[in-house]
């Protein structure tokens, strides 16, 4: 890393001190802001958070935007008592996108997706990801990548002016290849420093560091049901492979110990009448194996079995192979069974009943069903099943 | 001379892009009535980059937000110099799905916009459904936006204007010395429209094309750069 910036800023000195900014060094060479900094008006810093204010002011009204405002105030919490006194700076939106991700914006603006709040089984898990995202804003690190990035594409294009001679397309490839190689390496760089700052941020505010390491594994497990393939490319992957990241995020737990008190758990609460919603986007995605995967550890987890149970059988029930009428059965059944039943659940199972002829238990399911939601859409329909016709 | 280094490279850039100053115009969809008709001002969408010796152009902050106010200054002083008359758009709240719609539509005039510049004004890329019309909307919705300020049209600007980094300067002197290849400086390009509030119907275009020329930095400058842009607007 520093060897090419010392031949970059060598090459541009030479060529009319053309770099215009010396400041960022290796992954952690630019330091970190203050409480209430913001960056010279002047600066690339400025034109970056422009940039991002524009993306934020088209999130604070799209109607993708989650404005519950029980999930709201959760999340604010805890990005309060991750980040202290920096706290202020920081302007949480929840979205509605059903695939694990958090973003921290340089300007403080922190996205985070429903599938994330989905996959996270307590609020040590949440808070985990969301230090990870705040020590990305703390450390300036989409300012070092495009810097990085600046640096690269601008020796780059001095290259190919000057590149002279039998070589100089063997030596044009050859610095491609080391421009993509360390721009990703830059990136993991980053992506170790925030998994590690992250997990410390965590930790001091009294959550389970070990959920750091958790979440990591839960993904992988879903990565592996094998719809969506992730091949991990030493040399271009702009985040470290999850199973080293898993290692060191076990190490690092180690080392600080569980929390001496129980650490807070308010998630399930602030989330609990969303959750449903989350579950049936996850279904829409048309990923069978992972949404399976993702459902049977959610009906395991405690948090929503009756849902997470209905869920699944409506992803067997859409497939509709030999056998997934069965299953679906099966899920709607033990759906029914569990605390908190969703009403479609019964009616899952009547009409699967009422396609096999077994007429009286299916009427049985329907009355349940019309019992929980009498102002169903369908409720006409339903009860045509049940007057006989 | 901030935009590119060097008599040469300006030279060529006036070679290669000398219709740089040339801005197209059309008047078809305009029908006038005997009332004054009134101009809803959007907010215009304008960024101000640097361009880099690798060529990827950086917002810079400070340059946008003083084009913002040049421009708003500018265009206010080239309306009334027409004796043109002209409400401010008000916009809604964030949570109001109007709010979104001006995304939108802020959005979709730059696409249209470039849109017609290619399949309007370039005789062999005419679309023949258009049959030698000028046709082009931004769709009935746009009669929403008549809620946020009593106007008969709208008025949409986007401006984008760049300028080379001292690195790109630098590039632009290293390719002249050693092999005789003009390297582009910073570019400035604009797309207004004037659309109709109650159909939607683009009723006047009007594009600066791109150019290495201008300076929205300045008031001065912003103020040739908004006559360029508005000067055969129907008045």
């Amino acid at each position: 890393m520093i060897g090419r910036r010392a031949f970059t800023l060598g090459l541009a000195s030479l060529l009319g001190g053309c770099a215009t900014h010396h400041q960022s060094g290796p992954a952690t060479g630019l330091p970190s802001t203050s409480k209430g900094y913001r960056p010279p008006p002047d600066s690339d810093e400025a034109g970056l958070w422009l940039a991002v204010d524009k993306v934020e002011q088209a999130q604070k009204r799209s109607p993708s935007r989650i404005r519950d405002q029980a999930a709201n105030a959760l999340v604010q919490d805890i990005i309060c008592r991750l980040a202290g006194d920096r706290c202020p700076e920081l302007r949480p939106y929840l979205v509605r996108v059903p695939e694990f991700n958090a973003t921290c914006s340089p300007n403080g603006m922190v996205s985070v997706w429903s599938g994330l709040l989905l996959r996270c089984k307590d609020e040590s898990q949440l808070a985990g990801v969301l230090g990870h995202e705040i020590a990305h804003y703390l450390r300036r690190h989409s300012l070092q990548r495009m810097r990085d990035k600046r640096e690269w594409d601008d020796m780059m294009a001095f290259m190919q002016f000057t590149l002279q001679g039998p070589l100089a397309k063997t030596m044009w490839d050859i610095s491609g290849d080391v421009r993509m190689a360390s721009i990703s390496m830059f990136s993991r760089d980053h992506e170790r420093e925030s998994d590690e700052m992250g997990l410390v941020m965590m930790a001091d505010a009294g959550y389970d560091p070990f959920a750091c390491a958790e979440t990591w594994r839960q993904l992988i497990d879903e990565d592996k049901a094998g719809d969506v393939k992730h091949d991990f490319n030493f040399f271009l992957s702009t985040h470290p492979a999850t199973k080293e990241r898993i290692e060191t995020l076990q190490q690092l737990a180690e080392q600080r110990g569980r929390p001496k008190t129980s650490p807070p758990n308010r998630l399930d609460q602030a989330i609990r009448h969303l959750r449903r919603g989350f579950m049936e986007d996850e279904i829409n995605q048309g990923r069978f194996k992972r949404t399976e995967k993702l459902l049977s550890r959610l009906a395991a987890d405690g948090n929503d079995p009756a849902g997470a149970l209905y869920y699944r059988g409506e992803l067997y029930r859409r497939r509709n192979k030999d056998g997934d009428e069965a299953s679906a059965l099966g899920f709607y059944h033990e759906s029914c069974e569990a605390a908190d039943p969703p009403a479609e659940a019964f009616r899952g199972v009547g009409l699967i009943r009422w396609r096999r002829g077994e007429a009286e238990l299916a009427r049985e399911y329907f009355r349940r069903y019309l019992d929980r939601a009498p102002q169903a859409g369908d409720s006409d329909m339903i009860r045509k099943y049940l007057s006989g016709a | 001379m901030r935009r590119t280094a060097g008599t040469l490279i300006v030279l060529a850039a006036v070679l290669l892009g000398g219709c740089g100053a040339q801005s197209y115009r059309t008047t078809e969809r305009l029908v006038r009535t005997d009332a004054q008709p009134c101009i809803m001002l959007m907010p215009p969408d304008i960024e101000l980059s640097e361009r880099t010796a690798g060529g990827t152009t950086e917002l810079n902050a400070a340059w946008t937000k003083a084009a913002e106010a040049h421009f708003a200054t500018a265009l206010r002083e080239h309306l009334t110099s027409i004796g043109a008359d002209f409400v401010e758009y008000l916009p809604p709240d964030d949570a109001s799905p109007d709010a979104q719609l001006l995304d939108e539509l802020q959005s979709l005039h730059a696409t249209v916009g470039q849109a017609i510049l290619e399949y309007h004004f370039e005789p062999a890329l005419r679309l023949p459904a258009k049959k030698g019309q000028f046709d082009w909307s931004l769709g009935p919705e746009v009669a929403k936006l008549a809620e946020h300020g009593k106007a008969d049209y709208a008025l949409f600007v986007w401006l984008r204007d760049s300028y080379a980094s001292p690195a790109r300067m630098a590039l632009q002197v290293v390719a002249a010395l050693v092999v005789g290849v003009p390297v582009s400086g910073g570019v400035q390009q604009g797309l207004c429209s004037l659309v109709d509030l109650k159909t939607g119907q683009v009723v006047w275009f009007n594009a600066l094309l791109p150019r290495e020329a201008g300076d929205m930095r300045t008031l001065e400058e912003s103020r040739a750069t908004t006559h360029l842009l508005l000067d055969r607007m129907p008045k």
